[in-house]
């Protein structure tokens, strides 16, 4: 299964390179095929615990691991015409599980009712952070992979099956894009999974030249009668603040969030954040990183601290080859992207080095 | 001169001249004239007031044109459109086989702009901005 998914990579990747176009294969007139990708390799200088991403299973070590990073995403859109589609979008990556899965992550039909407002019903992902619907994406992200301190600390990883609807106004040189979204939406973990209810949020997006600034809030109602039985409630909250600078040949990007209970604080509470600076030179941009998680209202979350250093070379026109090297701090916690240690802990920081390569079709 | 050295002398001359050649945004005999910044953002999906049309990948008057409208490289317009392509924020702008697609596409679509070469432009479309 897992060798077959990677065989199914391997060809998507190698499909890609050999595609010298862009892009995006018309089928008729209404139809539109497009897909993306990553094939990447991770390993580590430990044998202590896994290096996984969110929540993954099973990691890096020693041993080098092809489940960490590679995924493919294919998508086909259907357009009725200028104010009705519907797109479908399928993802293989390991997610809470040992191995390789594919699942519909969006599936929605798509409204344009008035130039500038959109409006989504069905499956979406849920907006928690600056690039969270687009994270698996790498082509689209300059870093090899997004901060785990920070992309792995929101719950609510099972997307969202609702309604969202955005509207973005123009302001000088600017635009202000606002959504808000209603819906259901799913907490799994290798553990456990929660059905969650109520889940809205609300994001504020302001998009200048050279500039992006975002502004965003999630509350939610987990259900958590499968654990403590019926009669126990909690609201979840995540905020999230991040920017990105886009300035001749300067790349910055940051991010700060919040996760929050309103009664299990004491498990929940962390705050999060990074910043990433990268500096273009033709197709090759280096960047670095430091990234931190840490405890909140004095919970029992585990720490950890990220220094990451890597560089993206847009060797072909529709891929690019990414090698990243990282040395991850626990102060002898679990910390947070971390499977299975074997004695609870990760005792001494862990070096990671990995090379991947996006494309998109 | 020998045919084996003219021909890609031929081609760097025709390339060179693609990238200083005057660009001319065109659309629908009935458009209204746009400023540069409308059409960064319809070429970049941050607006949705026009139908953009691009020329193929290998033509070097498209990464002339982004270069001039957007200030990026074909590679970061590709990123910035995979982002959006497959977060259903927008789909790329449709691509045009040449100067005379883009012109026949243009003029039969009122919402439809596209570039070409300036020299090329003629009656049936509307110059609605000269990137020079």
């Amino acid at each position: 299964m897992i060798s077959s998914s990677l065989r199914l990579l391997s060809a998507a990747a190698i499909a890609a390179l050999g595609q010298s176009a862009m892009a995006a294969t018309a089928i008729g007139d209404h139809l539109t095929f497009s897909a993306f990708g990553t094939l990447g390799v991770v390993q580590t200088n430990s044998d202590e615990a896994q290096y996984v991403r969110e929540q993954q299973v099973k990691g890096a070590t020693k041993s080098a691991s092809l489940l960490t990073d590679s995924n493919l995403g294919l998508q086909v859109t259907a357009k009725a015409n200028d104010w009705l589609s519907a797109t479908v979008q399928t993802l293989t990556a390991q997610r809470n599980t040992d191995h390789l899965t594919t699942r519909f992550d969006w599936a929605y039909i798509k409204v344009t009712p008035a130039e500038n407002l959109n409006i989504r019903l069905g499956k979406v992902a849920l907006p928690n952070f600056l690039v969270s619907d687009s994270r698996r994406i790498g082509y689209a992200n300059t870093a090899l992979r997004p901060a785990n301190e920070v992309y792995g600390l929101d719950l609510l990883t099972g997307g969202l099956k609702g309604v969202d609807a955005s509207y973005a106004l123009k302001l000088g040189s600017g635009t202000l894009t606002s959504s808000v979204l209603y819906g259901k939406s799913a907490a799994d973990t290798p553990t456990y999974s929660l059905k969650v209810n109520k889940t809205r949020n609300v994001n504020l997006v302001w998009d200048g030249d050279w500039y992006t600034v975002r502004l965003g809030q999630s509350k939610a109602r987990p259900d958590l009668s499968s654990i403590f039985g019926a009669g126990v409630s909690d609201t979840y909250t995540f905020n999230g603040f991040g920017f990105t600078v886009d300035r001749s040949q300067v790349v910055l990007q940051g991010e700060y969030v919040q996760r929050r209970s309103s009664g299990f604080d004491t498990f929940i509470a962390a705050d999060a954040w990074y910043l990433q600076a990268g500096y273009r030179m033709g197709k090759w941009l280096p960047y670095a990183s430091f990234a931190e998680r840490k405890a909140a209202k004095s919970s029992i979350v585990a720490p950890q601290k990220t220094v990451a250093l890597g560089a993206r070379w847009d060797a072909l026109s529709s891929a690019a080859l990414k090698f990243q090297l990282e040395h991850v701090g626990t102060t002898n916690t679990a910390g947070a992207s971390f499977a299975s240690p074997i004695n609870g802990v990760v005792s001494k920081p862990v070096t990671t080095m990995s090379v991947s390569m996006d494309f998109v079709y | 001169m020998n045919r084996t050295i003219y021909l890609p002398l031929v081609s760097l001359l025709l390339a060179s001249q693609a990238a200083r050649a005057d660009i001319a945004v065109v659309g629908h005999p009935s458009a209204a004239a746009l400023t540069k910044e409308q059409i960064t953002d319809i070429y970049l999906g941050k607006s949705q007031a026009a139908q953009p049309l691009d020329l193929p990948e290998a033509s070097p008057l498209r990464a002339s044109f982004y270069e001039k409208a957007t200030g990026k490289d074909p590679a970061q317009v590709k990123a910035t459109w995979a982002r959006l392509a497959f977060t259903g924020k927008g789909q790329p702008p449709k691509e045009a086989a040449d100067a005379a697609a883009v012109k026949k596409e243009v003029a039969a679509n009122p919402k439809a702009i596209g570039y070409i070469d300036k020299s090329t432009a003629d009656a049936s479309v509307k110059v609605l901005l000269v990137l020079p």
